[in-house]
């Protein structure tokens, strides 16, 4: 009996250690940036959401990309014009749905709530129970985990073991019971990053972790950092995780690689939106809500944009648009677009101006670039408007 | 016998006695309970009315032993005038759900003796030698 | 179980010294345990189990204990009881609750349905009972005209029996024209008598006179069709 008892000690040492091998190693090492206080007000703030959406895009073809899943097929249908209309109508919405983005919460802490001190309990077992309430249809986070300590302590389970607990009794689809090596091994995770799988490795990230986990929050700010360093940023473009990835950078003010990239690749507006963020979360003391309406009144959502390409298979019909389409299909500009640049051009010239911008040469040099090729682009557009006679509005 | 269901196919009489208790499941020198409701009369293997929880009496990787309860049904059978077996009365004493189980004390103690019992003789074994 | 070892088999072959005294080995196999009708082994007869021990003191601490717990347990379960009462009449799990003013409403929806349901089938009832008074009417109508008409037959008839009465009773016999009429019967007898041959000829009156009269034709044809008619 002795003997046995001595045995169940040595193996509860071990698992022990192999508990503390396993937080020491922990998933991977921490990130240079962290939130220092609670970004959920700000983040889930209506105006940021909409900024966040309409700088995330919806690229339908992105949304809608074969993944790898067991299931891919393609339905084949035929459908008259109006219910081909609601379908577009219901894919836009399925792909906003798809589009909504991960919350940034701060990260829990645990705290100790005992429930009940029993001193007469002690040694009643040479383990610890962990009781799991598995009362019908109750949500994850409101099941009870308690567990009674060998000493006879009686006590809310840590985050850890709760966690633990939900996956066993109540599985989620995708979540593994143990940590997985691509997070837990520096090599793997450094390799996953090397290969630019920053949305393979954010998906597992948001299905393996809670958002006020640590790990999350340690992991997704290693990536974002990462990404900040490739400039690979058109990879999460219409994913759900541009939206965090902006605000990440916005928060610890390295928003100039993002903003480089947005003007290098002619998505002006965004670029606005982003400053106006940045404005926003810091508390600049600059009026960007005026651009922003400018902005509003010239230009529409993603989601109608997207709508509008889809719809676009029925003007190709009634072939009345005429030649106002064909010159804005020759050039991908309307004069609207013309007007919104020129004002989101001074926008955010003043902002490489201000003391904000960090890589003001670089910035500058675009924005010249982009200034050039877009009069390059109105000489062309007034010249082919004169040519076919359309009065210019 | 196949695992009946967890919501129970037993049959029982609206009157007869219920007994909150384990059904032993799990192979040799493996055990694995089910905290099952029945009735008193039965034999363990029969079709139960209700099965509210399970107990892994071995110690996990973690060395912790797993007990999940549905407390919402086992209250409400206690409510209706189940009985409860004995170390059902002592899980769900442990569990904080019950008030706790002379036996718990009893063997809490008992431990403690036998430790402290070792340990004296452990010392008595160094001074001797 | 009993199991006979194979020198059962190979009992025959072997000769009869070479399996000792025991004819052939007999063993008990247990897979279970002792089946209940073998006997307590012979060793363990007189053996006594010794129970553990339990001192003074933990005997009277598990007693104080267990009356602790059974009182405590107890008014748990009252509370539990009272829990599932309350629960069972609180509880909306099976049938559907409504408030006073649902309820009204409820019973104003109800009213107004069965008013409606009324209204429609008075105007079927009425519309039905309308026909039904109209089709007697017509009917009666007709009953009426028929008895009318048949009346008027009857009174038709009546009159034509009346007029021919009339008209008879001027040859009747009355007391003033008794003896005109005998005088006129004596003056002219009437004889109903007749004959017939076996041509079928009928000859009438008693006196055969009258067949001399007709002889020169001795077939009188019309006589013998109105026999034969």
């Amino acid at each position: 009996m002795h003997l046995l008892r001595q045995l169940r000690q040595v193996n509860g040492l071990r698992s022990l250690r192999q508990a503390t091998r396993q937080v020491a190693t922990g998933p991977t090492k921490p990130a240079t940036l962290q939130y220092e206080r609670d970004p959920q007000p700000l983040f889930t703030d209506a105006e940021t959401q909409r900024l966040l959406q309409s700088m995330t895009q919806l690229n339908l073809d992105r949304v809608f990309r074969k993944r790898t899943v067991p299931d891919n097929s393609v339905e084949t249908k035929f459908m008259t014009d109006e219910q081909l209309d609601s379908e577009f109508q219901q894919m836009v919405e399925r792909a906003k749905q798809r589009l909504q983005m991960p919350p940034i919460v701060t990260i829990k802490k645990d705290e100790e709530r005992i429930i009940a001190k029993d001193p007469a309990l002690k040694d009643f077992a040479s383990t610890k129970y962990v009781f799991t309430d598995i009362t019908f249809g109750l949500r994850q986070s409101e099941r009870k985990v308690v567990v009674r300590e060998t000493d006879g302590t009686l006590a809310y389970a840590t985050l850890e073991t709760t966690k633990r607990m939900n996956q066993l009794y109540f599985p989620l689809e995708g979540r593994q019971s143990y940590n997985p090596r691509m997070f837990l091994l520096e090599e793997l995770f450094a390799k996953c990053l090397a290969e630019h799988k920053y949305e393979f490795v954010l998906d597992r990230l948001l299905v393996q972790y809670e958002p006020h986990e640590p790990e999350f929050h340690n992991i997704s700010a290693r990536v974002f950092e990462h990404l900040n360093e490739s400039k690979q940023f058109d990879l999460l473009r219409s994913t759900r995780h541009f939206g965090p990835m902006a605000f990440f950078y916005a928060w610890h003010r390295c928003i100039d690689d993002l903003l480089y990239d947005m003007i290098r690749r002619d998505y002006l507006s965004n670029a606005v939106e982003l400053i106006a963020l940045s404005y926003k979360i810091h508390k600049v003391p600059v009026e960007y809500l005026p651009t922003l309406a400018q902005l509003d009144a010239l230009q529409i959502t993603p989601a109608q944009r997207a709508l509008a390409e889809l719809r676009s298979v029925f003007r190709n019909r009634e072939e009345n648009q005429g030649i106002e389409q064909e010159i804005h299909t020759a050039i991908g500009k309307t004069e609207q677009d013309f007007a919104a640049d020129e004002v989101s051009l001074k926008f955010i010239e003043q902002y490489i101006a201000s003391e904000h911008a960090l890589k003001k040469v670089q910035l500058e040099l675009a924005v010249q670039t982009l200034k050039e090729v877009n009069r390059e682009k109105l000489l062309l557009f007034q010249g082919l408007k004169k040519a076919h006679g359309v009065q210019a509005s | 016998m196949p695992l009946s269901p967890a919501s129970g196919i037993g049959r029982f009489y609206a009157k007869s006695a219920k007994i909150i208790r384990f059904v032993r499941l799990g192979c040799t020198n493996r055990p694995f309970y089910h905290i099952v409701v029945m009735e008193r009369r039965k034999n363990q293997h029969q079709p139960v009315i209700e099965q509210v929880g399970s107990y892994d009496p071995l110690p996990n990787d973690s060395n912790e032993r797993l007990v999940a309860l549905n407390t919402e049904r086992i209250r409400h059978w206690l409510g209706k005038g189940a009985h409860l077996s004995t170390p059902a009365a002592e899980l769900l004493g442990i569990a904080g759900l019950l008030p706790i189980h002379p036996r718990t004390y009893m063997s809490a103690w008992r431990n403690r003796r036998a430790a402290a019992e070792a340990e004296a003789s452990a010392e008595k074994a160094e001074s001797n030698s | 179980m009993l199991r006979a070892g194979c020198q059962v088999l190979t009992q025959t072959a072997l000769p009869a010294g070479k399996t000792g005294g025991n004819s052939f080995a007999l063993e008990f196999v247990r897979w279970r345990r002792k089946p209940r009708w073998l006997p307590v082994a012979k060793s363990k007869v007189f053996r006594v189990p010794e129970r553990k021990k339990q001192t003074e003191e933990e005997r009277t601490e598990l007693m104080r204990l267990h009356n602790q717990y059974k009182t405590q347990l107890r008014s748990v379960r009252q509370y539990l009881r009272e829990e599932v009462v309350r629960h069972e009449e609180t509880s909306t799990a099976d049938h559907i609750v409504l408030t006073p003013e649902q309820e009204e409403a409820e019973f104003q929806k109800c009213l107004d349905l069965n008013a409606a349901w009324n209204a429609r089938i008075a105007k079927e009832r009425e519309a039905r009972l309308a026909k039904e008074r109209e089709e007697k009417v017509a009917y009666v109508q007709e009953r009426l005209e028929a008895k009318q008409l048949r009346e008027e037959e009857r009174r038709e008839q009546a009159n034509q029996r009346v007029l021919r009465e009339i008209e008879l009773s001027k040859t009747y016999i009355t007391r003033e024209n008794l003896d005109a009429a005998i005088e006129a019967a004596l003056a002219n007898p009437v004889d109903h008598n007749f004959a017939i041959d076996l041509d079928g000829n009928l000859y009438r009156g008693r006196n055969t006179s009258q067949l001399t009269e007709a002889s020169p034709n001795p077939n009188p044809e019309p006589n013998q069709q109105a026999l034969s008619n």
